[in-house]
């Protein structure tokens, strides 16, 4: 019985441990830079888009928190998910449990590390909001609320990350469900209001953002009689997911699986990898793991969900072409991010490139292989954009403006999907892990296209203070330079990534110095 | 393997073709030109040493720029001539 009590002062050299770990990381310290860039550019953000110190305050805490709800939900993906998952695939978990330690001390002891490098950040990040208090706009209630609620965020996010890395074994599948858990009640909630015109509390509960997002919103769709027992909910499942953690970890400690028996692949499919690997070596190897009708099936099976969600045909078809301008775009960063990181972070890139293969071949290959995999869904993507927006089209007798965005947004889709493919395979190639190549990608080919925009918006209002009555002069050219800004990207990736792939792919990520 | 000296003279290609893509309309087409030797010489360097690396990126963020501007400028006379046609 005393064996299985949790020792404070064991946990504590897991903590000194990982810490010491922790100081010798570049990410440790270029966080700081990211926060104080991010926090620069909410102020020049809320700079432009406010006039008056008051109304400019209020923008200004909106916009902060929501840049700092960003960062507390990524906090468990990039501190949590992986840190117990990683032990295991290490086999270092069970070297752990040879010693007087329990389940509660390892969970513990990760999770006090997460604490308090993900504290530290947020509590840099914090004067960034305070500055809303000077401008005015907003009390000192307001942010101190705010403030608890982003902590909370931070707890449930790292507490999350904790439950699904001791439950998983492989880094692939600790992400993505991290991602669901986090991400996917948060997209749900525009389809709930849209059938419901209000959020079922349910909704509300298993959403980590809804206190966060219902303080910024202002109670307009977001229910506040919600609030107390969401906070309840999701304490009780922190600590419910904290304590079942403690208790299953030791349980999870077992030898690596045998490989499981492959199919006989059949005459025509002999035939056809034959003809795959004279053309490309990489592409083979690269189609083996495709399944292009898995997600092709799987955009075509959400317009059924969405059919039994929503009430009207103008709200399902709304939904479900929003989905598919998002969704072609993350199974492209899944696979380009994780792919390259995986196969860098496994030594197979080094190997290939003992071989007379070209690295241009090589990354040739891996791209056409990821092509392959999307086609069908980004064809499928495509041909339902076209028909709804003619289907709008011939309703209305002339070209609405709902029609326009959609031609504009299947543009951007095909401009997107090849940025985020070569972004992703260069974060793959450079990131640590691929937990940091995910986010990298998502920065670089999501986000970045868009900050020049901002940029430009900013500097135009601060200098010349525009009045513009029509959106479309406001709306084409934010598109143009973010497609721009798109394919700039898109050549950037491309040129690092061939110019550097030898020198990278051979390079060890052994905790170098600072 | 793509000698190296044709790399070199592609990437001044790329540069030559940036910098005419600055002239207004003709400039559309030498922007492209330059995109296209641009990829080729990153795809056909494997990571070799190429003099003429600073004029290859210059000549593409020229052609960029410049493609830029056209969509731009496009954009805008479009609007105009639009609103000119609804307000009769």
């Amino acid at each position: 019985m005393a064996d299985s009590t949790l020792r404070w002062r064991e946990m504590l050299p897991i903590v000194t441990r990982e810490l010491r770990v922790a100081s010798k990381r570049r990410a440790t310290y270029r966080l700081r830079l990211i926060v104080a860039l991010l926090g620069a550019g909410g102020l020049l953000l809320g700079a432009m888009l406010a006039g008056p110190s008051v109304e400019m305050g209020q923008w200004l805490f909106r916009i902060m928190s929501g840049v700092m709800l960003g960062g507390a939900s990524l906090a468990g993906l990039v501190l949590t998910a992986d840190c117990i998952s990683k032990e295991k695939r290490e086999g270092t978990l069970g070297l752990l449990f040879l010693t007087r330690l329990v389940g509660a001390d390892v969970a513990l002891g990760k999770l006090g590390v997460a604490v308090l490098c993900g504290g530290s950040v947020a509590f840099a990040a914090a004067p960034f909001l305070a500055v809303s208090i000077c401008l005015g706009g907003v009390t000192a209630r307001e942010f101190c609320e705010m403030s608890a609620l982003l902590v909370f965020l931070l707890a449930y996010s790292l507490v999350l990350g904790i439950f699904i890395s001791t439950l998983f074994r492989r880094e692939v599948v600790v992400s993505l469900l991290f991602c669901l858990a986090m991400f996917l009640p948060v997209i749900a909630t525009p389809l709930a209001i849209l059938k419901w015109k209000t959020l079922p509390e349910f909704y509300a509960q298993i959403n980590p953002f809804f206190p966060a997002l219902k303080m910024i919103e202002g109670g307009f769709f977001l229910p506040a009689e919600y609030l107390r027992p969401t906070l309840i909910f999701q304490t009780f499942a922190m600590v419910a997911m904290l304590g079942f953690s403690c208790a299953y970890l030791p349980w999870t400690v077992r030898s690596r699986e045998a490989g499981a028996q492959r199919k006989e692949p059949t005459r025509l499919r002999r035939a056809s990898h034959r003809a795959i690997l004279d053309s490309n070596p990489m592409l083979w190897l690269g189609e083996r793991k495709n399944h292009p009708l898995v997600l092709l099936f799987l955009c075509a099976g959400l317009r059924l969900c969405l059919g039994f969600s929503s009430k009207t045909p103008f709200e399902v078809d709304l939904a479900y072409i929003l989905l598919l301008a998002i969704l072609p775009k993350l199974f492209v960063l899944w696979q380009s991010s994780g792919m390259m990181a995986a196969e860098r972070e496994s030594g197979f890139l080094e190997t290939v490139l003992t071989t007379p293969i070209p690295s241009s071949e090589v990354l040739q290959g891996k791209m056409r292989a990821m092509k392959r995999q999307i086609f069908p869904t980004l064809l499928f993507a495509l041909l339902v954009q076209w028909m709804t927006a003619t289907k709008w089209w011939s309703a209305a007798g002339a070209i609405p403006w709902e029609t326009t965005s959609l031609f504009v947004a299947m543009i951007m889709l095909l401009v997107d999907v090849h940025t985020i493919a070569w972004v992703g395979m260069w974060q793959g190639l450079v990131a640590r892990d691929r937990r940091r190549a995910l986010i990298g990608a998502a920065l670089w080919g999501c986000i970045g296209p868009w900050l020049p925009v901002l940029l430009i918006g900013a500097v135009f209002q601060i200098i010349f203070d525009p009045t513009i009555r029509e959106p479309a002069l406001v709306i084409a050219p934010a598109l143009i330079i973010a497609n721009a800004c798109s394919i700039a990207i898109a050549c950037l990736a491309m040129a690092q990534l061939h110019e550097k792939f030898r020198s990278t792919a051979t390079e060890t990520w052994s905790l170098k110095p600072i | 393997m793509i000698p190296r000296s044709k790399l070199i003279e592609k990437s001044l290609g790329c540069f030559r073709c940036g910098v005419a893509s600055m002239i207004p309309l003709i400039g559309i087409v030498q922007a492209l030109v330059a995109l296209n030797r641009f990829g080729f010489v990153i795809v056909n360097t494997n990571e070799r040493w190429n003099p003429a690396r600073l004029r290859l990126y210059v000549g593409a963020l020229l052609a960029f720029a410049s493609l830029l501007g056209h969509a731009l400028i496009a954009v805008f006379v479009y609007l105009k001539i639009t609103r000119d046609i609804a307000n009769g």
